[in-house]
């Protein structure tokens, strides 16, 4: 049998100080709540907290824990599971896509008018056509001139 | 037909008590009585959430080792089940289910989107044991698992002779769903998926390209070739 993955559920430095911060942002209105760590998630995008024994919990503390984990440049997705008397919290940390070409240089609409999609493939295909066509010409200028 | 009621009743008086209808309870004792069947195990620990007015949720732990047939067996027992969730890290199976009259009728299904998001296998995942012809379907069950949860779990591989045996372990609780969606696309491959809970794993064994299918399939149809006159 051979190991393909194994999983690395200690958490670093990073969560446990963000778990203390999340305790303390809450004003002790929770004395018995916890937070555990649940591991994180697949390519180390990010990692899953679960809070527990919560008595009270309203808009106030969901604003105050997303403004704490979005401050430190994070998305965070908070889940109140209500049957089983825990909240979720799923913090993921912002990847920079990179943009297509066809992205970049997008043409800019107007209402009322539909604008077609650059043909970039197109638009390539022309240019070696065009780039043939003058290397040709070059090599026998002589005996077009004739 | 008396002795099997009889059973079932017997088993129904030994749920914990819940206010569900006739109907729900005997579904309840009809799983309870299957699971307890499966490897000789009578010591199973239940639990019923019944406190919303549409659904209620059986919880059934220390399970045993199943497979996937017998989870479809449980599936084919009520049309109203709605989830049934694999929890390998507690050791439960949690069958969430209408309760009888308040079941929905339209299920809309969740199609994936373009613009979704598709997570690739992570580059630390080390496939060097798997022969370079069996990579694509070894790589997209993983990839097929990876995308429907989203935390990590471990992955051991067995090279037997036929077959791969993927062995996932530290698993967050799974849907059917997304094991039934593995096993329609990958149905030439995927030959068997053991849950077992004792270890905490599932266990997915998949087909070699180049291992004989008589082995798996015995009662194939001959295939007839006709001339066009």
């Amino acid at each position: 049998m051979t190991t393909v993955y194994k999983v690395d559920s200690t958490e670093d430095d990073f969560v446990t100080k963000l778990k203390a911060d999340l305790i303390e942002s809450d004003n002790g209105n929770n004395q018995d709540m916890h937070i555990n760590f649940q591991g994180y998630l697949h390519n180390k995008s990010g990692f899953k907290l679960r809070a527990e024994n919560i008595e009270v919990f309203d808009g106030d503390l969901i604003s105050t824990w997303k403004s704490l984990i979005e401050n430190q440049g994070m998305t965070v997705d908070i889940t109140a599971d209500l049957s089983n008397a825990w909240v979720q919290i799923t913090c993921r940390r912002v990847t920079r896509h990179r943009k297509t070409l066809r992205e970049r240089i997008k043409i800019p609409s107007f209402p009322g008018v539909k604008c077609p999609r650059i043909p970039l493939s197109l638009l390539f295909y022309i240019c070696i056509l065009v780039a043939c066509i003058i290397v040709l010409w070059l090599r026998h200028k002589e005996n077009f001139q004739k | 037909m008396a002795e099997t009621q009889r059973k079932l009743s017997k088993i129904a008086n030994k749920l914990p008590s819940s206010n569900l209808k006739t109907e729900d309870l005997k579904f309840v004792a009809e799983l309870v009585q299957y699971i307890g069947v499966l490897n000789a195990r009578n010591n199973l620990s239940i639990s019923i959430h019944d406190t919303f007015q549409s659904r209620y949720k059986v919880i059934i732990s220390q399970m045993p080792s199943i497979n996937f047939d017998d989870i479809r067996n449980i599936e084919m027992m009520n049309k109203r089940i709605s989830s049934i969730l694999l929890d390998l890290s507690r050791g439960y199976l949690i069958v969430e289910s209408w309760k009888h009259g308040k079941e929905k009728k339209v299920v809309k299904k969740k199609r994936r989107r373009i613009d979704d998001e598709y997570t690739d296998i992570p580059k630390n995942f080390d496939l060097k044991e798997v022969e370079q012809n069996d990579k694509t379907q070894v790589e997209g069950v993983l990839k097929l698992f990876i995308n429907t949860t989203e935390l990590e779990f471990s992955v051991d591989l067995v090279n037997n002779l036929n077959n791969y045996d993927l062995l996932l372990s530290k698993m967050e609780p799974i849907s059917i769903i997304s094991i039934d969606a593995v096993l329609t696309k990958f149905k030439a491959f995927v030959t068997q998926v053991d849950i077992n809970y004792p270890q905490k794993q599932l266990k997915v064994t998949v087909r070699k390209t180049d291992s004989p299918l008589e082995s798996i399939a015995p009662y194939r149809r001959k295939v007839k070739i006709q001339k066009k006159s």
